[in-house]
């Protein structure tokens, strides 16, 4: 169990979509910049607002800035370029691809933005070679930002869509997405058979499709964030960068990693084999407490989650989770858990116990959500994935869908987790706001190397299922 | 106005089972002879095993035909209220089992026309409990309640009814399912005329 849930955390922890927030992309660190940090680092923005006799160091700054993007270009180039490797690299097993046309078509809109995006790059950079004089490249920059506006906010608008998918028309028509795809196709794929091996491996195509993808509308928001910020250096009645991105970008950057979230939980609770008796326990197997552990990870970066040492100041940029928090989930079969009902959520607390017996309490969130059950013709005509009866009052009821209760961490876990080279099983409390405990379980506490170069950070996680004595059977 | 009560079955048993030792059972039942209508209050505890290894099976229930008048078969309301809780061996490795159920159902007849007022409770860790109210007039939609409910509701048609409560919550140890707590299930409800 604790070997499969560090090669889980640990494939996640070195996606490349935390750097792409972060430093290579859009050098955004949530709550940790105000927009005089992210303006001085903005490109197109450096010949705006310019007297015509500029500082002597303007025209070496204006190279550095320049030569940054372009490094940090040219990396998620790379990082997109090994992603595409990694998913050629992977076969699947189902013999049919579900949706496969639609799926290609989807791509080649994406591929069509990125060429659209390398152009106006390369538009940008030439600004930045240009020796012309700077009225004139000030001009450029401005002519070019009104066209990013113009044509590369409705590709960031398109890839939400393309991603989550759309209902059209008044019959509700369905316009499927990337992630609707791709959560058939991976449940389909592990119903031919999984084991540890098989299903990290659906698990890391699926990240890979979806960071793929995710790098993508990243650098066009890159490219809109510069436009913004030369507009508005230009006339300061216009938004500048970092509000395009936490009223813009980053809401729908959030519906889309849940969205991702999403499919990655439908396949574990399609997954987890149901009691077959009804007094039997519902266990969850590691591969599955494994992919959710990374998924965890992976999620936590694509919002630029908080690290040890982030500083607390609030200002115009949205909430973030921590990544180097303790995360988890409480699995439950019926519609409610301890009086709350999906759509619930509120302020709650894992309260750690280290192995000193200290008790170490870390905030965060409880979520509840309920996430259906997708049943289909398997090829023996039996229906798989219908669901499970539960046994309420003097009636066993069909359920379609399992509970689950998520704990997202608001606050990072002590430095200290991290000493311990090894993983440490720690016992965990799931408590509300007032101390009230829900559930006790263990959870696994190990360190992980998030940035490069480093230290690593302390993670911790755990999955718990919760039958509370309920009579319970698979259908 | 009164309640015609029509049937009457109520029944709860507890079982604690700590290793390989036979199980220990208690019950309840009305019989059909002579306790129909009549109050009913018990309180069936068994433990079973020792030490870590205990597990303790508890049933609570008291249930009422309020003011039930046996001349005319007539009631005022209809009240009842059933607490079951598992206390689990504090040894997470014991084998242990416990059961603990309980089903109540009030029936009463409607000639005509009536409101009654219906409140409800459940306090549950899961959905395995449930209040409802039966019959022809919600037999489109009967009113379950798993959570709370307080309302007034209109019987407009004539025929048999049913205030009904029931649960069981079934535990086999060890099961890393339980939530590491005491299982608890509690319900309540009370039903009277409201014209």
């Amino acid at each position: 169990m604790i070997e499969t849930i560090v090669i889980f955390v640990g494939k996640a922890a070195a996606s490349a979509v935390f750097d792409a927030i972060k430093d290579k992309v859009l050098g955004i660190e949530v709550q940790e910049v105000s927009l005089s940090d992210w303006g001085k680092t903005a490109v197109l923005a450096i010949f705006a607002g310019q007297s015509l006799r500029p500082e002597l160091s303007f025209e070496k700054k204006a190279e550095i800035r320049f030569k940054d993007l372009e490094n940090q270009i040219k990396e998620v180039k790379q990082d997109i370029a090994d992603l595409k490797a990694d998913m050629r690299a992977f076969e699947w097993k189902v013999e049919s691809r579900f949706y496969e046309e639609r799926e290609e078509t989807l791509w080649q809109d994406m591929l069509s933005l990125d060429s659209t995006l390398d152009s106006y790059f390369t538009q940008a950079e030439s600004i930045g070679r240009s020796k012309a004089p700077l009225a004139d490249l000030r001009r450029r920059a401005y002519d070019l930002s009104n066209s990013i506006v113009t044509n590369v906010r409705s590709g960031v608008l398109n890839t939400r869509t393309r991603l989550l998918g759309e209902d059209v028309g008044t019959g509700k028509e369905r316009v499927r997405g990337f992630l609707e795809i791709w959560r058939e196709q991976a449940l389909r794929d592990a119903d031919m058979g999984w084991d540890s091996e098989r299903l990290a491996k659906i698990y890391s195509l699926l990240e890979a499709k979806f960071t793929r993808a995710l790098l993508i509308q990243l650098k066009a928001v890159r490219l809109l964030m510069e436009a913004y910020e030369t507009l508005h250096t230009e006339d300061p009645s216009e938004r500048d960068a970092l509000d395009y991105y936490a009223k813009d970008f980053h809401p729908m950057l959030k519906r889309e990693v849940e969205g991702f979230r999403d499919i990655i939980e439908s396949l574990a609770v399609n997954l987890i084999p149901l009691p077959t008796g009804t007094m039997l326990p519902l266990n969850v197997p590691p591969d599955i407490v494994g992919m959710l552990a990374g998924l965890d990870m992976f999620t936590g970066q694509a919002l630029g989650g908080k690290l040890p040492g982030a500083s607390a100041q609030t200002g115009r940029l949205p909430e973030a989770p921590a990544v180097a928090g303790c995360w988890g989930r409480v699995i439950v079969p019926g519609t409610r858990w301890i009086r709350r009902a999906p759509g619930s959520k509120e302020a709650a607390q894992a309260v750690i116990t280290t192995p000193g017996g200290q008790k170490v309490s870390s905030a965060g969130t409880l979520e509840v959500r309920a996430v259906k059950y997708t049943p289909y013709d398997g090829k023996d005509g039996r229906k798989l994935h219908q669901g499970y009866q539960i046994q309420v009052g003097n009636e066993p009821r069909d359920m379609n869908a399992m509970l689950l209760a998520h704990f997202t961490p608001s606050a990072v876990l002590p430095q200290d987790f991290a000493a311990s080279e090894k993983p440490q099983t720690l016992d965990l409390a799931l408590a509300d706001q007032s101390g009230d405990v829900l559930a006790q379980t263990k959870a696994l506490v190990l360190p992980v190397n998030v940035v490069e170069k480093k230290p690593a950070v302390p993670y911790g996680t755990f999955t718990m299922s919760f039958t509370g004595g309920a009579a319970l059977r698979g259908k | 106005m009164k309640l015609r009560v029509s049937t009457d079955n109520r029944a709860g048993a507890v079982t604690a089972k700590a290793g390989k030792a036979d199980a220990r059972d208690s019950n309840y039942n009305i019989d059909p002879g002579s306790g129909r209508y009549r109050k009913v209050t018990r309180t069936l505890s068994e433990t079973a095993g020792s030490a870590g290894g205990q597990i303790t099976v508890t049933l609570e229930t008291s249930s009422d035909f309020v003011g039930f008048q046996s001349a005319n078969y007539e009631c005022d309301s209809l009240t009842f209220k059933s607490v079951g809780v598992i206390k689990l061996p504090q040894d997470g490795a014991a084998q242990a089992l416990g059961v603990v159920q309980d089903s109540i159902s009030m029936g009463f007849r409607v000639e005509k026309a009536c409101k009654v007022r219906l409140t409800a409770t459940v306090l549950s860790d899961m959905d395995v409990a449930e209040v409802r109210l039966d019959g022809p007039a919600f037999a489109a939609k009967p009113v379950r309640v798993f959570d709370d409910f307080e309302d007034t509701l209109v019987i407009d048609k004539p025929g048999e009814y049913y205030l009904k409560g029931a649960y069981q919550l079934n535990v086999r140890t060890p099961n890393t399912s339980l939530g590491g707590r005491p299982i608890s299930v509690e319900m309540q409800a009370t039903l009277t005329p409201a014209d």
